[in-house]
């Protein structure tokens, strides 16, 4: 079965964009969303069809800004905190067809794992570690992955504290790129300043936008077209049904 | 509008004599000529591929007869911008620099080391050089050469739009070969390259003023040693050490070597989209720290790693980078005057700042409740 297809040039735009428009609410935009988007360029000439990591690696994490209470409408909560965020994707460049074998690809596809980890740390006292409070992984389970092909699974699955034993519960989710998932969790850490960011229109936002709304426009209607159902459930079979592999490819 | 043979350098100083051994630094690399500034023509200024004028000239400028304050600079920095006023559009370009022992006089209290391009910038110069060799970051001789072959490097005429690209390439050395090279190109575009908006030789000057001004000072698409150490995950003065004592080390990392228009100007620069392909390439395409480290380790015996997680290149109370990493756990970012919004987050050690005002009165404050 083929793998998921993006567009190489439409994912490294919501990259560039998220770096503009999420800069003040992180500690180290640029190295690291660069990084990803170099990964990109690379593969756009690279003369393989092997599978290869895109990533951010654990090591240089993108890290939010440290907030006390934000996490909660009116800064109501009472922790200092601060989030983090970590994928890996296993993907493959797509050869452009009838063109030789440098020829910039437009395309690449998941072809394996895809998952972007969360990670809430409270800020520690002077002299102490910081401590991780929740983490969830954002994922795209393709081919004969169990649960709905798009969802959150809660904790870690690298042996930290908050590692869980178990691979269940798969909650379903509409978020799909890890530039998304960003977004996720600065609107759950930043709770009225996300809001308030993204409603004054900053630079950059209305691309972020048009991406963004196509993407959920596609994934919602997926998933819509899933429930309708004459037998068994809707919810089993959304769970089981696998999206196109060219569902967020704009023609 | 032709092109000049060989640079040349105009010096303008009221002591002619403090001039004549610099004479001797350009011997067969560059044409010198030293004038009074009452001796300055617009064949002069033609000729020149940089007018370096001194920032005192009070021989001279007391030697003006009384008239009126328009007709009397009162310094080397009001005459240079009189001489460039002087200059055609269809000459080739000529490049203005200011030479001085009293560059604190202009830096605003800032580190003459580290501001010269701001002081240049803030002058409508292409470069300030100090007098004090120990105030420049290379060499007197080596930077006015550099910048006298830049502006020759520069073409007669800036291109149109279509041929902009090749243009750009030309001047920084870019390989269109290179399997980096879109990478890189994106890279430089992301940095707002001044690509279009003069007629005649203006243009060129502009971009050299951008790579002079806001790329090389700063870890853009170029990085210096020290932020390569901290790519490579490697102690900057091992790094050195393998650059200068394992020769097939320096050979593995020459590709990636920035040889550009100023390539001189402030020492080794290093293409990052190069580094990042090697890197990719070498590491099973994989930028992992792990791997980043593991493959340092093959390349050179001379290479330490950098055992703290996520290092970083922090600032001195002089505004340049140090040569010792901190892991970012204890940084905390700072924003100097002028630091472009393209290029990597400056950081300073948190442990150390209070004891830096000047670091400390542009440390970011993230939280309101921090004042």
């Amino acid at each position: 079965m083929p793998g998921l297809v993006f567009d190489i040039g439409d994912t490294t735009s919501e990259l560039q964009l998220a770096r503009r428009i999420a800069g003040d609410f992180l500690q180290n935009p640029i190295a690291v969303f660069r990084g990803l988007e170099d990964q990109l360029g690379f593969l756009r000439t690279a003369n393989t069809s092997a599978t290869v990591p895109w990533e951010i690696d654990t090591d240089r994490p993108i890290r939010t800004i440290e907030r006390t209470g934000e996490y909660e409408p009116g800064k109501g909560g009472g922790e200092t905190v601060y989030g983090e965020l970590t994928c890996k994707w296993e993907i493959r460049r797509i050869k452009p067809q009838n063109k030789k074998k440098h020829y910039p690809a437009s395309q690449f596809e998941l072809v394996g794992k895809a998952s972007t980890v969360a990670r809430i740390f409270r800020v520690g006292a002077e002299g102490s570690e910081n401590q991780l409070l929740t983490t969830w992984r954002t994922e795209i389970g393709l081919g004969s992955a169990p649960g709905c092909s798009f969802h959150v699974q809660l904790g870690g699955d690298d042996g930290s504290s908050l590692a869980n034993p178990l691979p269940v519960p798969r909650l379903p989710s509409i978020i799909a790129t890890p530039a998304a998932a960003l977004e996720f969790l600065l609107a759950e850490l930043f709770q009225d300043d996300w809001e308030n960011h993204v409603t004054s229109e900053p630079k950059g936002i209305q691309e972020w936008r048009s991406i963004q709304r196509e993407r959920f426009r596609r994934l919602l209607k997926w998933q819509l077209k899933h429930t309708d159902v004459e037998r068994g459930t809707p919810w089993s079979q959304l769970k089981k049904e696998m999206p196109a592999s060219d569902m967020f490819v704009v023609q | 509008m032709a092109k000049r043979d060989r640079p040349c350098i105009l010096f303008i100083d009221d002591k002619l004599a403090a001039i004549s051994s610099r004479k001797q630094m350009f011997v067969k690399k560059a044409e010198v000529i030293a004038l009074t500034p009452d001796r300055v023509t617009t064949a002069n200024l033609r000729k020149a591929s940089v007018v370096l004028v001194d920032y005192l000239l009070t021989d001279w400028t007391d030697s003006l007869e009384a008239g009126p304050i328009s007709t009397r600079p009162m310094d080397g920095l009001a005459l240079a911008a009189t001489l460039q006023s002087h200059c055609d559009r269809e000459w080739p370009p000529t490049a203005f620099a200011l030479h001085s022992a009293e560059l604190e006089k202009l830096s605003s209290g800032l580190p003459a080391k580290a501001s010269a391009h701001v002081i240049a910038r803030e002058n409508n110069l292409e470069w300030v050089f100090s007098k004090t060799n120990a105030q420049n970051v290379e060499p007197l001789a080596q930077q006015v050469l550099a910048l006298a072959e830049a502006v020759a490097l520069l073409p007669p005429k800036w291109p149109s739009t279509n041929h902009v690209w090749a243009t750009v390439d030309d001047l920084l050395g870019l390989r269109a070969k290179a399997a980096w090279s879109p990478v890189a190109r994106r890279h430089v575009a992301s940095c707002r390259p001044p690509l279009r908006g003069l007629d005649g030789s203006g243009h060129g000057l502009m971009f050299l003023r951008w790579l002079a001004h806001q790329i090389l000072p700063y870890p853009a698409f170029l990085l210096d040693d020290i932020y390569l150490a901290a790519r490579l995950r490697v102690t900057p003065s091992s790094l050195a050490r393998a650059m200068a004592s394992d020769e097939k080390f320096a050979a593995t990392l020459r590709p990636y070597r920035y040889t550009g228009a100023l390539s001189a100007l402030l020492g080794r620069r290093w293409w990052r989209a190069g580094i990042e392909h090697f890197l990719w390439r070498r590491s099973a395409r994989s930028t992992s720290d792990e791997q980043t480290q593991s493959l340092a380790s093959e390349l050179s015996d001379h290479l330490t790693p950098f055992k703290l997680s996520e290092p970083v290149v922090i600032l001195g109370d002089d505004f340049r980078p140090q040569d010792n990493l901190i892991s970012i756990k204890d940084a905390v970012e700072v924003r100097p005057d002028y630091w472009p919004a393209f290029a990597d987050t400056a950081w300073a050690d948190s442990r150390s700042i209070k004891d830096e005002p000047l670091l400390d009165s542009i440390r970011v404050k993230r939280d309101p409740a921090e004042g």
